[in-house]
């Protein structure tokens, strides 16, 4: 047993100490490059879903529909005579606009309570957000009808977008907040984390800008 | 034997105290000379003309022209009977990333006043019997107007004022102000302390009143 061997082999060891150490050390700065910032803990979980397909949150299921882009609208209300039966119109409303309107159907359905999407945004490439236009009244949309379990209910959406924004855009749909007594307390005091479902419009879906489209509502 | 001083030490000069007076009197000149301790009056709030950008941080806003002019009960008809109305026209770009109803704009208004101190909207309140000025904020549109204003977009916003009179006859344009003081707030990314949420409010003071961040005065039109 030599003093040299012994020696070496205590250098050796410490030199694997240290290597070991920096290397646990490196891989906790490393670590550190996955924590989430303050953007994406406010972030709501998005479901997504390509053109035509299902998007699944916990809470409501949503595909996107026939999808229209028109430069106006024509808004009927009609009613059905008593006398004769025949159903007639009521009042037309024509609702122009500079920009271009997206009428999206969107069919949604609940595995469990049922539920209303109460907002919708048409979210550009960019990731800039246009709320549902509130220049079409919801009797000719049915928005805020319930989405419930068992089938799949369609529910329209209209947006105004400038044409450019429209590209490589989704339509997001989210249900409220379900925190009950909270929200009555505190309105949109803990409405983060809201599940929400992202639908991809596809290109061919808004290439061709109708000059009019009709929607109904009865009376 | 005598003495314990050693020799050759020189004598200290007693020179704490006199600077210290010294430094006293100084800071006591400089105090008076800069207009002594009484409160400083509060500093007034900018001064924007009509048409100029105001920053409020949520909005770019310019309060272009108030006009006072008659318009038709029912747009589709012109028949029908006449009111009269104050129109405020403002240009508003909204800068946050996604739309944002106009009751944010309409809190942002701290106060809409005429000249004698009336006040022509109170934001959040609902149009009551005591009320005298009703209000509506609106970005008009071919067929039907909207309230929302959308994002990184300038939109033309019009506040209409009208005067409710309890009497049966409607208020003239003699009975409108010719000249508005309007003072603007100022938004700001709040976070909620307890659940970290993040929402735009007002920036408020040291007396939790909303501060304003410019005060515009407007020459009230009248239409011919």
């Amino acid at each position: 047993m030599t003093s040299g061997g012994s020696h070496g082999r205590r250098l050796l060891r410490r030199l694997g100490n240290g290597a070991v150490a920096l290397a646990i050390g490196a891989a906790a700065v490393y670590a550190h490059t996955f924590t989430m910032d303050k953007e994406d803990l406010d972030a709501p979980l998005t479901s997504r879903a390509a053109a035509g397909g299902v998007a699944s949150t916990g809470r409501f299921s949503a595909r996107l529909g026939k999808v229209v882009a028109a430069s106006s609208l024509t808004l009927l209300t009609t009613g059905t005579d008593p006398d004769s039966g025949h159903v007639k119109i009521r009042k037309s409303t024509r609702v122009g606009t500079r920009d271009v309107f997206v009428v999206a159907s969107v069919s949604a359905t609940s595995p469990g309570e049922p539920t209303r999407l109460e907002n919708a945004w048409l979210r550009t490439a960019d990731g800039i957000d246009y709320t549902a236009t509130d220049r079409v009244d919801p009797a000719f949309t049915l928005a805020q009808r319930p989405v419930q379990k068992g089938w799949w209910v369609d529910v329209v959406f209209v947006f105004e977008v400038p044409p450019e924004a429209v590209r490589g855009a989704s339509i997001v749909v989210s249900a409220p907040s379900s925190n009950g007594i909270y929200d009555q307390i505190y309105p949109n005091r803990y409405n983060q984390l809201l599940p929400e479902a992202a639908l991809a419009l596809s290109a061919d879906d808004i290439d061709d800008v109708k000059t009019s489209w009709q929607l109904v509502a009865e009376e | 034997m005598t003495s314990s001083v050693p020799r050759g030490s020189r004598r200290r000069r007693p020179i704490l105290v006199p600077a210290v007076v010294l430094l006293a009197a100084a800071s006591l000149g400089a105090v008076a000379a800069l207009g002594g301790l009484r409160e400083a009056p509060p500093e007034k709030p900018p001064r924007r003309a009509a048409g100029q950008e105001i920053d409020q941080d949520v909005f770019r806003t310019k309060i272009e022209d108030a006009v006072v002019h008659d318009v038709a009960f029912d747009a589709d008809d012109p028949s029908a009977p006449k009111h009269t109305v104050l129109d405020l026209s403002l240009k508003i770009y909204n800068n946050a990333e996604v739309s944002v109803p106009l009751a944010y704009l309409e809190n942002s208004l701290l106060r809409v006043v005429s000249r004698d101190g009336e006040k022509l909207m109170v934001p959040g309140s609902m149009p009551g019997a005591g009320d005298t000025w009703l209000y509506d904020t609106t970005v008009p549109g071919d067929g039907a107007p909207s309230r929302l204003l959308p994002p990184k977009r300038t939109s033309s916003v019009v506040l209409r004022l009208r005067k409710q009179s309890s009497s049966e006859t409607e208020p003239g344009a003699d009975q409108y102000p010719d000249l508005l003081d309007i003072d603007v707030g100022r938004y700001e990314n709040h976070e909620d302390h307890l659940t970290g949420h993040r929402t735009a409010q007002l920036v408020r003071g040291d007396d939790d009143k909303p501060e304003i961040v410019a005060q515009v005065t407007l020459p009230v039109r009248r239409a011919a």
